[in-house]
């Protein structure tokens, strides 16, 4: 008796009978698979499809080979979003130093950059980002942060997968601060995040992509504190 | 809360840079007819050796998938015993009464039991306290096979990524990262659903050219080593 890929012919049941089991013996499209991968199926074809998978080697096979390719979709998109917020990042960072670079001051006005640059610089490195690698787990030893100043937190993602991950901090209450997503990338995840003003002990959680924006598994929990 | 998913199963066939989505037809349908159910049916029902082989070449890959992607892989063939044999315990009872429903009747059967781990977990968690602080975390990692397939292939849509205005790669980063439905898509960024089947078709399209040249480029230079090298 054939296993699989064996056509399916339903002669003694009723209409409806073979309108029910042909959505469950006919392999699934492309777009189909792609959406029972994203959970993005409505009960009825979730039915149909599961059903179908359950006895069909060649679309595990098929599912299996999307997933690797929907993992590596998100990585890539996730490290180019990325990188182009580093980009702007450090572009922004260029142009408010680019009036200082000018070669051909006179004295007078070199005096007055000078003066206005005493003025203007304090101001401008309080707002560079503080950054630091953060690997403590709640319970043990807390990273110290300064309040008041953007941070760019490398957090220890040793032993994960590479894998899209969503970032997320609360406070002390328990309420969020603040929420952004990022990659895991040789072990790491690379967290900007915007200045946090009011002092106090913070955690950070990492997260695996879930479905709908909405947080998956909790990876790992950092604390810290903000001085 | 369902785990998301995990990928298991062995590593996959073919080299990294293959053609993206676009994965191989499979025959136009699958499985057995209403008279095979039948034969399977009462095969188990009669405590045939075959019948039981038979029921686990059909379904053992689809469940251990299934269950995997439901759970993650620990205690993966436990759990694929243990609904084998609620299935075949089911059958010889007489419970399932329409043997061309097995492929429900089985679906039926490894929902419960994924049900009914997640219960035994979310009681176990509330029950019991480890004397450790602390969560313990499953290990999600891939094996290292996949790890390094999953990094080239994302090294390759990279470079395909950034040959796509900036508006198809919003697209792209809306629908596969922050997982948000096609229709909410659509909607907010006034597409219809053709240019969104088109957008990302035309981007697997190029996943796979990219991926092509690369595996042509390789092949010309193991030519070439080859060559030089004799």
């Amino acid at each position: 008796m054939p296993v699989d890929c064996t056509l399916f012919h339903m002669r003694k049941a009723g209409t409806s009978s073979v309108i029910d089991m042909q959505q469950y013996t006919e392999h699934p499209t492309e777009e189909t698979l792609e959406r029972f991968l994203m959970h993005q199926m409505q009960e009825e074809e979730l039915e149909s499809t599961e059903t179908h998978i359950l006895a069909c080697d060649s679309c595990v096979t098929r599912l299996e080979e999307m997933e690797i390719q929907i993992a590596a979709t998100k990585i890539a998109l996730a490290e180019l979003h990325n990188q182009t917020v580093a980009e702007n990042y450090a572009k922004e960072k260029s142009s408010r130093w680019a009036w200082f670079k000018s070669h051909s001051w006179s004295l007078a006005g070199a005096t007055a950059a000078l003066a206005l640059a005493v003025a203007v610089v304090p101001r401008f490195a309080a707002v560079s980002p503080f950054e630091t690698e953060v690997s403590a787990y709640r319970g043990s030893e807390t990273t110290a942060i300064p309040a008041g100043r953007p941070l760019l937190l490398h957090l220890n993602a040793k032993d994960l997968p590479t894998e899209p991950v969503s970032v997320e901090v609360v406070n002390s209450d328990g309420n969020q601060v603040w929420k952004g997503s990022g990659a895991i990338n040789h072990e790491k995840v690379d967290a900007k995040l915007p200045e946090i003003k009011k002092e106090g002990n913070y955690l950070l959680r990492l997260y695996a992509s879930g479905k709908n924006s909405a947080p998956g598994d909790l990876l790992r929990e950092f604390s810290f504190e903000v001085k | 809360m369902m785990p998301s998913q995990s990928i298991l199963s062995p590593a996959p066939s073919g080299p990294a840079s293959q053609p993206a989505l676009s994965t191989r037809e499979p025959n136009a349908r699958t499985t057995l007819s209403p008279t095979e159910w039948g034969l399977l049916v009462s095969q188990i029902k009669a405590g045939e050796d075959a019948g039981m082989e038979h029921l686990y070449k059909l379904f053992s890959r689809g469940i251990r998938y299934y269950l995997c992607r439901q759970l993650g892989p620990q205690e993966l063939e436990d759990k694929v015993h243990d609904t084998f044999l609620i299935v075949v315990n089911a059958i010889k009872r007489g419970d399932l009464r329409e043997p061309e429903r097995l492929m429900g009747f089985v679906r039926t059967v490894v929902r419960r039991q994924v049900a009914a781990h997640i219960e035994h977990i979310v009681h176990t968690r509330r029950e019991q306290t480890d004397l450790e602080s602390g969560v313990a975390i499953a290990d999600r990692k891939q094996n290292p096979e996949q790890e390094a397939i999953i990094r080239q292939k994302a090294e390759l849509m990279k470079s395909a990524l950034e040959g796509l205005s900036k508006r198809d790669r919003d697209i792209l980063v809306r629908f596969y990262l922050q997982e948000q439905p096609q229709e909410q898509i659509c909607r907010e960024m006034s597409l219809t659903e053709t240019q969104f089947r088109l957008l990302k078709s035309r981007a697997k399209a190029k996943f796979g050219e990219i991926g092509r040249k690369k595996l042509a480029n390789n092949g010309i230079f193991s030519i070439l080593m080859r060559s030089h090298a004799s």
